[in-house]
């Protein structure tokens, strides 16, 4: 089951967000709460990156640290997917701890956000960033999500 | 050929009491780190790159929860919540991630 889907710029201000099914004991209908976990997720994502880049090892043949993008994070009720683009945007989508692997999926949500805000000119600009409530970006991701084994458990 | 980090976490959470859900998995491409919470607030973290199959890595980490018992809870000078030293519990500790490399190859 998908839980919430995030979008952060790189430097950390939140895109987009959407929750697509809520748990039990959910912050959602609080603004203030669910800002403060935008910012928490943000952080998490951010400070986990630095982590594995420290724990990441040295490729013995080249001398240089092997690449190791953060994927997922999974505890017993909840795993947490990130993709980070090369431009530093950063795709988080929150699922239940069965899904294995959103990566190609955030890929292709990736390329969704290419075509549908980024090359959009009727996508509005808001203080550097996108303003994406209520654009086709919303609709589609949607649409894309629902179609994910397991969007619904 | 890669390297193998391995922490051991000696770590008292406040409440062990809580059935807090801590991180179990970090995949980062080709890395992965695992980690074992026992009930009593340890954490055994242990990180590898592109273990196969995964649960080697469970496997290992709960041989090194029974090397820490042996040599390091039964160890008459071990004080608790202090950092464990001990040749045979390096030893041990060295051992149970051979084995596993032997058979799942942690190592290449």
């Amino acid at each position: 089951m998908i839980y919430s889907f995030y979008v952060y710029r790189r430097d950390g201000v939140c895109l987009f967000k959407t929750t697509y099914h809520s748990v039990d004991g959910d912050v959602e209908g609080d603004p203030e709460a669910e800002d403060e976990r935008e910012k928490l997720v943000f952080g998490m994502a951010f400070s986990l990156k630095e982590l594995i880049g420290q724990l990441s090892p040295m490729d013995g043949s080249t001398g240089q640290q092997i690449d190791c993008p953060l994927g997922t994070v999974k505890t017993k009720s909840s795993t947490m997917h990130t993709y980070e683009t090369l431009t530093g945007f950063r795709f988080i989508v929150y699922t239940d701890p069965s899904i294995n692997t959103m990566q190609h999926h955030l890929q292709a949500i990736y390329r969704i956000w290419v075509d549908k805000v980024v090359k959009s000119p009727l996508v509005k600009q808001k203080g550097g960033g996108y303003d994406i409530s209520d654009t086709e970006f919303e609709r589609q991701a949607k649409e894309y999500f629902e179609k994910v084994p397991g969007f619904q458990r | 050929m890669t390297f193998l980090h391995l922490f051991i976490v000696n770590n008292s959470t406040s409440n062990p009491n809580t059935n807090s859900t801590g991180i179990e998995t970090i995949e980062a491409g080709p890395l992965t780190l695992r980690c074992l919470q026992t009930p009593t607030g340890l954490k055994f973290i242990l990180t590898a790159l592109s273990p196969s199959p995964p649960t080697s890595m469970d496997d290992a980490l709960a041989e090194i929860y029974a090397v820490y018992s042996d040599y390091a809870m039964k160890n008459p000078f071990y004080e608790l919540e202090m950092p464990v030293r001990g040749e045979k519990f390096e030893r041990g500790v060295r051992q149970a991630v051979m084995a596993k490399e032997g058979k799942g190859g942690y190592l290449r």
